[in-house]
């Protein structure tokens, strides 16, 4: 018999493989609305982002040893093989985030390299899948086969030695990365606020240390305002909550937002939660969360600052008014180049940019108010969500999803084992 | 009534019918036992044979993706041809007989039409066993092969386990088993060009991972930390980091890496190479990769050697013609003479003396990307590492040579031979592992060079440590090769003549190199004059070529006062010693009779350097052991002397 507490059969018989199967079911994330975000949201501000800015990165920094003579001749521009949009995501099983922006950059023609991170990899049938996925997204001629998804946390990324941090590392610095959480970085009673927010950290660090150029942040979360952790959401706001003493401005702008008298500011008290509506709550935590992000920025040297750029919300399960928020950020490095004061030279070199936190805090609150609901938009403009539901339809064809029960499953209301 | 479906057919259905289409992996008790329990002896075996299938598919680029240093799983990633599933079919149910050479080969589109030892686009094939794929049995019992052809609106994907089911009876080594199943069905692809193959092999087993992660160097470190607070065992100089075996998430060792996370591809690999050979600037001379690099480095180090890709730097045909390389032409008898080659200015080796190889088509391109780094063969033949030896120059021996074996039946010699070699010789080869020779059929080879060259039975130990050689095989051979694509049938006439060739060109370049060597020394010692040290050199020159060493190294004492250091010295070729590390303290005064006796001293010390040196005693030392085991020596011998 075999003695219990014996390890040493441990590690030698491998475990026995568990079969892949190929069928697959609609989930949350391939409703229609999500193919807003996708279009509407994340690709549009990256074609944006790669003709102001890395287009003209490319000009200066000249070829990349990243680019084989191989994946020049593939694509006919090969200025953008030599600069790969390096992209940090969390992709899903479908990888359905690049699939798109591949597709909707067809026009521009970026070459994309990207690290995902996935911890149902592995030879389950999850992880079938997202091999799967993988081998066919590296085949479009402008996505590198250096991609990666890793199986791993990306909250692991707190950790500088993480296996996912070794990665970042090695994939990184990214024009874009995008947080498309499953779970929540809204402060909830069940959530896990705290390993996101770290790793969040964590990568911004990175980020700014080792990018010289703008980047983006995309983070979609849940927003379950019913559930909300007062205390977790109070220690998110301190940054908001001090700005509002020290900036009139500031005071002036959330007011119109929430009640200030809610957020306790200049005393002990936590914010008050039972002061807020549900909107608000969900506003003060775009505040907040932009909030905090723009105090990493200002305390860095070299100092960067960021923008919230159109945001969205929508619905995933009307009756427990849970929603999804998607927040887009623009990173940018403030930039001073040296000034002459003799007026002996009269060379032009561009102004220094201007840096005032309770400005850029300001103009967040202005976006957190534009913040647009999805499900609205989609009601008013039937032409529009034909549209959507046509290139969503396509997108998951692409990923084996079959076309016509797609459309069907729309027209019987997108129904999900979450609601 | 209708034809049932083939197996093929099927899985082609399988979009409609959505059911996987399931085939059972057959096999040969003694093929299965001969893949799964090792015929490959390492790791980079079995990667081997997965590139060397891309390559005969008439891929432009593999890419190989691991999780290092978790190494859970990795990936094996062409631009080939793809697998029909027909082909899928076919190599399933035929493990152990490939198609490739066949009439199949043909009509499955895999080979040339031409010639059906040539892949479409004109490659030698490599293949020929059919059980390459299967090598992947090292290092899992489960893997993926994502498959696509250009063309098709589909990919296939093979879902595979490897192992014999319960219910297989014991029997006979020829009676066909299951050893396996594949399920496989296919799913739509939207680009339509797209085309290659991925093996993406799964749940890794312990015992491979444990040797891609060097787990038993860094195990040893531990104990031996545990033990006695210090460990005798060090890090290597270069590794990929190391997980913490107590949480998966976590590397306990950060990668220490040659090389930048900004540098290219190309880059990387270059800056391993050149941080490997200059390590020998700081121990005794020598570079043991196995020293140096952890197993995931020296897996890269081994692929780079076999697979067919281009040299680092130049090939050796291509060498420019400058004054640090001295080329000769081999010739093709047993007691044969090389010629020194005179190259034009302008012109190589390969043009002065017509050499094809490596063979392959026009504007062929075949590229290796491991986990972000492109690997590329590491031998080096510019800039050598200077040394002690007294000739300084690199020689660089080349031949060609086809055998018809007109007079004989070719059902015994196997048919023609035709190759074309060099053997090089440089005072340092580095690393350690390029000693020896290399046979490569086609453009491919097996893992490691051969340091006895083939049983070379003279004992030339110092100058067979200088060689680095290969033999490049493009016709003929083949029927040599051993299962595991890393050993020779001995008996085989190739493999017979391919050993007298060699060692008729060892000996070649043995007399060139004492010749050279004796030229070299002869004027040197006309500068020479008293009478004792002519008499200690005759002997050491007489005692060194007894045991067939006939390189006798400049030795020089330097005074500890002198402003040059010992290292300086030797970096222009003199083993030096500070006298103050060999000698005992002679700081008095001198009288004329000491002196004199310090001049016998220094003879001597010089003589067992020399003697030393010449059997390759030293190498492995550091300057400082070296001057300590000379004096210890020195000392022994002088209280003999009673002195
Ligand atoms: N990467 C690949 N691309 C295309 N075909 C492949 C690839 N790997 C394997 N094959 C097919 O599988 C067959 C079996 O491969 P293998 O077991 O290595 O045997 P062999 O190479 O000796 O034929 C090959 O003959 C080839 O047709
Ligand atoms: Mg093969």
């Amino acid at each position: 018999m075999t003695d219990k507490s014996s390890d040493l059969s441990d590690d030698i018989v491998p475990e026995a493989p568990r079969h892949s199967s190929f069928d697959r079911k609609f989930e949350p994330w391939h409703k229609v609305r999500k193919e807003f975000v996708r279009k509407e949201q994340w690709n549009k501000f990256v074609i944006r982002y790669v003709k102001r800015h890395l287009k003209r990165e490319l000009q200066a920094e000249g070829v990349n040893e990243w680019s084989t003579d191989d994946e020049m001749l593939d694509i006919p521009e090969t200025i953008s093989v030599a600069y790969p949009l390096k992209c940090l995501v969390i992709p899903g099983d479908d990888i359905l985030d690049i699939r798109s922006l591949c597709r909707d950059t067809e026009n521009i023609k970026c070459y994309i390299r990207y690290l995902g991170f996935n911890e149902g990899q592995g030879s389950d049938r999850v992880g079938t899948r997202v091999h799967i996925a993988h081998n066919e997204v590296t085949s479009h001629p402008r996505v590198s086969t250096h991609s990666l998804v890793l199986c791993d946390r990306f909250q692991m990324v707190a950790k500088p030695n993480s296996q996912a941090y070794r990665y970042m590392k090695e994939f990184g610095p990214f024009h874009v990365v995008n947080l498309d959480l499953c779970d929540s970085l809204f402060p909830t009673t069940s959530g896990d606020l705290e390993s996101y927010y770290n790793a969040l950290y964590r990568m911004s660090a990175f980020q700014m240390k080792e990018m010289a150029t703008p980047w983006l942040l995309f983070i979609t979360t849940q927003a379950a305002p019913k559930e909300v952790d007062a205390s977790q959401l109070d220690m998110l706001c301190k940054p908001t909550k001090d700005n509002v003493l020290i900036s009139t401005e500031f005071a002036a702008a959330i007011s119109d937002l929430v009640p200030t008298a809610a957020l306790n500011t200049g005393t002990s008290a936590p914010v008050d939660c039972s002061q807020l509506n549900e909107r608000q709550l969900i506003d003060l935590f775009g505040v907040a969360i932009g909030k905090a992000l723009l105090k990493f920025c200002s305390t860095a040297t070299p100092k960067w600052k960021v923008g919230m750029l159109g945001s969205h919300i929508y619905s995933i399960y009307e009756p427990l008014n849970v929603s999804m928020l998607s927040l887009a950020f623009k990173f940018s490095p403030v930039t001073a180049p040296p000034q002459d004061s003799t007026g002996l030279s009269s060379i032009d070199l561009p102004t220094p940019t201007s840096f005032n936190e309770s400005e850029l805090a300001t103009k967040l609150v202005a976006a957190v108010r534009n913040i647009s609901n999805i499900d609205e938009i989609l009601a008013a403009d039937p032409e529009l969500k034909t549209r959507l539901t046509e290139s969503s339809a396509d997108l998951l064809k692409s990923a084996g999803y079959d076309r016509n029960v797609y459309l069907q499953w729309v027209k019987d209301g997108e129904q999900t084992s979450l609601g | 009534m209708t034809k049932p479906k083939s197996k093929a057919e099927q899985i082609r259905d399988t979009s409609k019918t959505g059911k996987p289409v399931n085939i059972p992996l057959r096999t040969s008790q003694k093929i299965l036992a001969r893949i799964t329990d090792g015929i490959y002896r390492q790791p980079a075996s079995a990667l081997r044979e997965l590139i060397s299938n891309a390559y005969d598919a008439d891929a432009r680029k593999v890419t190989i993706t691991t999780d290092a240093p978790r190494f859970a799983e990795i990936s094996v990633r062409d631009d080939g041809i793809g697998i029909s599933p027909e082909m899928l079919q076919y190599l399933i149910e035929n493990i152990g007989g490939s198609a490739k050479r066949t009439g199949r080969g043909e009509e499955l589109r895999i080979t040339s039409s031409a010639d059906k030892d040539f892949s479409p686009k004109g490659r030698k094939l490599i293949g020929k066993m059919g059980i390459g794929l299967f090598a992947v049995a090292q290092f899992t019992r489960h893997f993926l092969i994502i498959t696509k052809c250009k063309g098709e609106g589909f990919r296939t994907i093979a879902d595979v386990t490897l192992g014999k089911s319960d219910d297989t009876e014991q029997t006979s080594s020829d009676v066909e088993i299951t050893s396996g199943e594949a399920r496989i069905w296919i799913e739509s692809a939207s680009n339509i060009n797209a085309q290659g193959t991925e093996v993406k092999l799964l749940d890794l087993l312990p015992r491979t991972r444990a040797e891609l992660c060097s787990l038993e160097h860094w195990s040893r470190i531990d104990f031996e930390s545990e033990e006695d607070g210090k460990s005798q065992a060090v890090p290597p100089v270069f590794h990929i980091g190391r997980m913490d075996p107590e949480n998966a998430d976590q590397l306990l060792e950060q990668p220490k890496l040659p090389w930048d996370t900004k540098d290219g591809p190309k880059m990387r690999f270059e800056k391993l190479v050149t941080s490997v050979r200059a390590l020998a600037g700081t121990a005794g001379g020598l570079v043991d990769l196995d020293a140096v690099c952890d197993n995931y480095l020296q897996t890269l180090w081994n692929l780079a050697l076999a697979c067919p890709l281009d040299y680092m730097g130049h090939h050796p045909f291509d060498i420019p013609k400058d004054n640090k390389t001295l080329f000769f032409d081999l010739e093709n008898k047993t007691r044969g003479q090389s010629v020194e080659l005179k190259i034009a200015k302008g012109k190589t080796a390969r043009e002065e003396l017509d050499l094809q190889s490596p063979w392959a088509p026009k504007k062929d391109k075949f590229e290796l990307l491991i986990d972000g780094t492109q690997i590329s063969r590491p031998i080096v033949f510019i800039d050598q590492p200077k040394t002690v030896n007294a000739i300084k120059t690199p020689l660089l021996f080349v031949g060609k040579c086809r055998e018809e074996f007109d007079d004989k039946l070719p059902s015994l010699s196997g048919g023609p031979l035709e190759f074309e070699a060099y053997l090089f010789w440089t005072p340092k080869v580095l690393p350690t592992q390029h000693q020896g020779v290399m046979l490569r059929v086609g453009n491919a080879a097996g893992a490691i060079f051969d340091r006895t060259f083939m049983g070379y039975q003279i004992s030339e130990q110092t100058r067979l440590r200088q060689i680095t050689a290969e033999i490049f095989v493009h016709e003929g051979l083949d029927g040599a090769i051993n299962l595991d694509r890393e050993t020779y049938n001995f008996a085989h006439p190739h493999y017979q003549f391919l050993v007298k060739w060699l060692h008729s060109a060892l000996r070649q370049l043995s007399n060139r190199n004492k010749a050279i060597g004796k030229e070299i020394r002869d004027k040197k010692r006309g500068d020479e004059s008293t009478k004792v040290r002519k008499r200690i050199e005759r002997v050491v020159t007489k005692k060194l070529a007894d045991v067939g060493v006939d390189d006798v190294v400049e030795v020089q004492f330097i005074e500890p006062t002198l402003f040059e250091s010992v290292s300086d010295i030797r970096d222009e070729g003199i083993v030096a010693f500070r006298k103050d590390a060999v000698f005992r303290d002679n700081s008095g005064r001198k009288t004329g009779a000491s002196k004199q006796r310090e001049e016998v001293y220094e003879q001597k010390a010089t003589a067992l350097a020399q003697l030393l040196y010449g059997w390759g005693l030293l190498d492995d030392l550091s300057y400082d052991d070296q001057a300590t085991l000379v004096r210890d020596i020195l000392e022994i011998v002088l209280l003999e002397d009673g002195t």
